[in-house]
Formats: C-alpha cells, sequence, structure tokens
C-alpha cells in the first residue's frame, strides 16, 4: 500500500492482482476502512508447477482513518489489479456559538 | 562420603534416561538393566569426570555420560558397526575433527553430538536417523537443485565467506544476477526475428489484435525504451527478483504467470533469446502526483528486468501473452513435435 497525501485529499494504492472489479468490497466500518478481494478462478494454476514464486489468493486489509477524513465522499477505482482509493479532507468544523437558555426570572 | 553416594544416585537416574534415548534411538529397544553390573563396575577404579579432568585428560567419554563404563561398552557395540574404521580413519577425516580439548582451548566449548558419541559418523547418523522422521519438504523450487547449506551450517563447519547468494537471499537471485548481461549493448542486433517481435507486440496489445504497420511504427520507441529500463533497472533492483513468477505446465503448453499490476503496456516487453523468457518493463506512474507528499511506501516501484529460464524448448511463433487484472500470463507450446506454419 502507498499512502500519498495531497492538499485536499489522501490517495492509498493498493496492490491486488488476479482480482476483478466485481470481486473487491470495499466497506466502512466506523472508522474502518475493510477491503476486500478474491482472485479470479480462472487464474488458478493450470497444469503441474515447476516453480512458484507468488501465491494467488484472497486479499483483505483494514485501514483505520483518523478524524481528518470526510467518509461520507470516500472514492474507490480499480484498474489492472492496483486498487486506488480516495479519501478527502474534512473542512475543520466551524465554531457553533451555543445561545445562553432563557432562565425564568 | 554419603552424599557423594546420593549425588552419584541421581545423577546415575538422570543419565539413564539420557541412556535410553540414546539407545532407543539406534536400536528401539530397551536395554535390560544390570545394576549389578554398575555396581561392580562402580568399585572398580573408574575415575569420574570430575576428577578426569582434574588430571587434566577432559575427553568426554560415552562411558561419562551413562555413569559406567559397563553401558558405555553396550551403547559402543549398537552403534552402527562402521564406527571402529570410522575411529581409526578419523584422523585422515578432512576437515580433521579436534579434540574437545583443543576447542576448549580456542574458545569454542560447545559440545556436540560427536562430542559424546565419540566420532562425528556416529553422529550423522543419528542425525539423519531423527531428521528422518520428520517430513523436511519445506517448500524448495525444483530449479534450486543443489541444497544451499544455511550460512550459519557453513560457517560452523568453518568456511564463512559470504556469497553473492547470501547477500541476495537465494541462489536463483545470485545466478541471474550474474548473468545479466552488459548495460548499454546497442540494440541493433540485426532485424529482430519475426517470432519474439510478434510476441513482444501481442504482450503490449494485451489481447486485441495489431496490424504489422502499426507494429512497426512503435518499434523504433520500444527500443528506446527498453534501454533505458534496462539501464536503470540493473541499478535499481538488487533485492528479490521483481516481478514475481510461476510456471506451470499443462502438457501441451508451458505457462509463465508474472505478478505485475499496474504496469504500463507501452513499456512492456517480452522477448525471449532461446535460453529464457525476458520480462521488461516498469510500473504506471501515477497520475497528479506532483507536490504531494508521501506517507508511506510499500511497493516497489523501479523499473525491472527479469529472465525466467525456459525448461524446454518452445515454439515461440505460437505463443501468446494476455495481461488482464495485473497478472500478465504468458503461453507458448512445447516441443517441436508439430510445425505449423501460417499462409497470410
Amino acid at each position: 500500500m502507498d499512502v500519498y497525501e495531497c492538499e485536499a485529499e489522501y490517495r492509498l494504492f493498493l496492490d491486488m492482482s488476479g482480482v476483478a472489479e466485481e470481486e473487491v468490497a470495499v466497506t466502512l466500518e466506523g472508522q474502518m476502512i475493510r477491503i476486500e478481494g478474491r482472485a479470479a478462478p480462472s487464474l488458478a494454476p493450470q497444469g503441474r508447477p515447476l516453480h512458484v514464486e507468488f501465491a494467488l489468493g484472497d486479499y483483505l486489509r483494514e485501514i483505520a482513518v483518523g478524524r481528518g477524513v470526510d467518509l461520507e465522499k470516500i472514492q474507490a477505482r480499480l484498474s489492472d489489479g492496483v486498487l486506488e482509493l480516495r479519501l478527502p479532507k474534512s473542512k475543520p468544523a466551524a465554531g457553533r456559538k451555543i445561545a445562553l437558555e432563557a432562565m425564568g426570572r | 562420603m554419603a552424599g557423594r553416594v546420593e549425588e552419584r544416585g541421581r545423577r546415575d537416574n538422570v543419565a539413564e534416561s539420557i541412556e535410553q534415548t540414546f539407545i532407543n534411538l539406534q536400536a528401539g529397544s530397551i536395554p535390560e538393566q544390570q545394576p549389578g553390573n554398575r555396581d561392580s563396575s562402580d568399585a572398580l577404579a573408574l575415575m569420574t569426570a570430575r576428577e578426569r579432568r582434574k588430571a587434566s585428560t577432559t575427553r568426554l567419554d560415552p562411558a561419562d555420560l551413562p555413569g559406567s563404563n559397563g553401558a558405555a561398552a553396550q551403547t559402543r557395540s549398537r552403534l552402527p558397526p562402521a564406527e571402529s574404521d570410522n575411529r581409526r580413519a578419523e584422523t585422515s577425516e578432512m576437515p580433521a575433527r579436534r579434540s574437545l580439548r583443543e576447542r576448549r582451548k580456542s574458545g569454542t566449548t560447545r559440545l556436540d553430538l560427536a562430542d559424546v558419541l565419540g566420532s562425528e559418523e556416529a553422529a550423522r547418523q543419528i542425525r539423519s536417523r531423527i531428521s528422518g522422521l520428520e517430513p523436511d519438504n519445506h517448500r524448495s523450487p525444483p530449479s534450486e537443485s543443489s541444497a544451499r547449506r544455511t550460512p550459519r551450517e557453513r560457517r560452523k563447519s568453518g568456511t564463512t565467506r559470504l556469497d553473492l547468494a547470501d547477500v541476495l537471499g537465494s541462489s536463483e537471485a545470485a545466478v541471474q544476477m550474474r548473468r545479466r548481461p552488459a548495460p548499454a549493448q546497442p540494440d541493433n542486433q540485426g532485424p529482430e526475428p519475426a517470432a519474439d517481435r510478434r510476441q513482444r507486440l501481442a504482450a503490449q496489445a494485451g489481447a486485441a489484435e495489431l496490424s504489422e504497420a502499426g507494429a512497426a511504427a512503435q518499434d523504433g520507441q520500444l527500443t528506446v525504451a527498453r534501454l533505458d529500463a534496462h539501464a536503470s533497472a540493473k541499478l535499481a533492483s538488487v533485492s528479490a527478483p521483481y516481478p514475481e513468477v510461476n510456471i506451470f505446465d499443462n502438457g501441451t503448453e508451458i505457462i509463465i504467470l508474472a505478478d505485475l499490476p499496474g504496469i504500463d503496456l507501452d513499456v512492456l516487453a517480452l522477448t525471449s533469446d532461446g535460453r529464457g523468457l525476458t520480462i521488461t518493463g516498469k510500473r504506471k506512474p501515477q497520475p497528479n502526483l506532483e507536490g504531494a507528499l508521501c506517507r508511506l511506501r510499500e511497493r516497489a516501484s523501479a523499473p525491472f528486468v527479469r529472465t525466467v529460464p525456459l525448461p524446454e524448448t518452445l515454439e515461440f511463433t505460437r505463443a501468446s501473452a494476455t495481461y488482464r487484472n495485473g497478472i500478465l500470463e504468458f503461453r507458448a507450446p512445447k516441443g517441436q513435435s508439430s510445425f505449423k506454419i501460417t499462409v497470410q
């Protein structure tokens, strides 16, 4: 995973080889982003393995998101096995003036 | 005096259990206890290990371990018959095993199984018997045929010279590094064989077809891009081989899968010189990242070159390559049994 911070958003890049668009699930649970992906079965080993260096399996990663992120506007995109997440930064909350309740006198 | 006898009795019990372990390993049977013999042999002039050490002959004997000479004779007789020969030949054993006393002087006093049993050969046999019990199949790729002892083992036997393979982590990586061609090879080695070029273009276009005219136009650009990738890849990646590949054989074809998410298909090149398949390329640079602050970087980003040795002669004229979801798949039929000539 690569994380870059731009002016207005955070961008995350995650490698998920072998995962098609319909097999990836990005869910938001509270302050955690949960990314799940399942490798396409068509890429499962075919034939006798002669030399195996990487395993094509499922992916799961959870990322804790701080308070500076606007959780409503998270975007995700998957292309060529790379998942890109954009997390826009939230605007600082404006101060609110709290009026005093009028007490009967 | 009474305390001494008690202590010896306790030691005998412990030693007895150790002796059991050794003998069980070898013969698989429990030796009969011979308490009578033991007492009488104790009554003989048997110096304890401590007394012998005082007399400065510190070579440990199997007799020390079981606690009596009688049991030691049993152990020795149970050891493989070649052991007596080895004792004679021990001096000519290469590398000659220094006696325990010499090694203790030089500072390495770690007792070994060979010290206890009296010879290196017996130790080796017992070790092989023990290791034969557990399945020793940690995943070793078939391409690394000669098992490479870890640096630790080699250090023990005295040859501690670090090798390129130690630095890189595997023999295969070392072989590849040594085999890597010189950087600035001019790429004008005559017209590229048609098979290679078609393969390369097939990889570029993914599953789509590519016309010959379009292919010729891209040729010049590709050559330049490949030189750059070569040069910078030589600087960049010296560690684990990238990309990782899986090679399969399904009877009629050899299939190579490469783990390559997010690469630039314009720069990807698949070539072969008969010895292996060379994959060259680089990752697609992420757009719109100027001025961004990098918070975390776990992914590789340098351009890469990797040559995968091919197991058999393949028919490159009928090879194909596709790139899907970050996996590059290369297929080529094996052998030269059937020969197809395509008519254009």
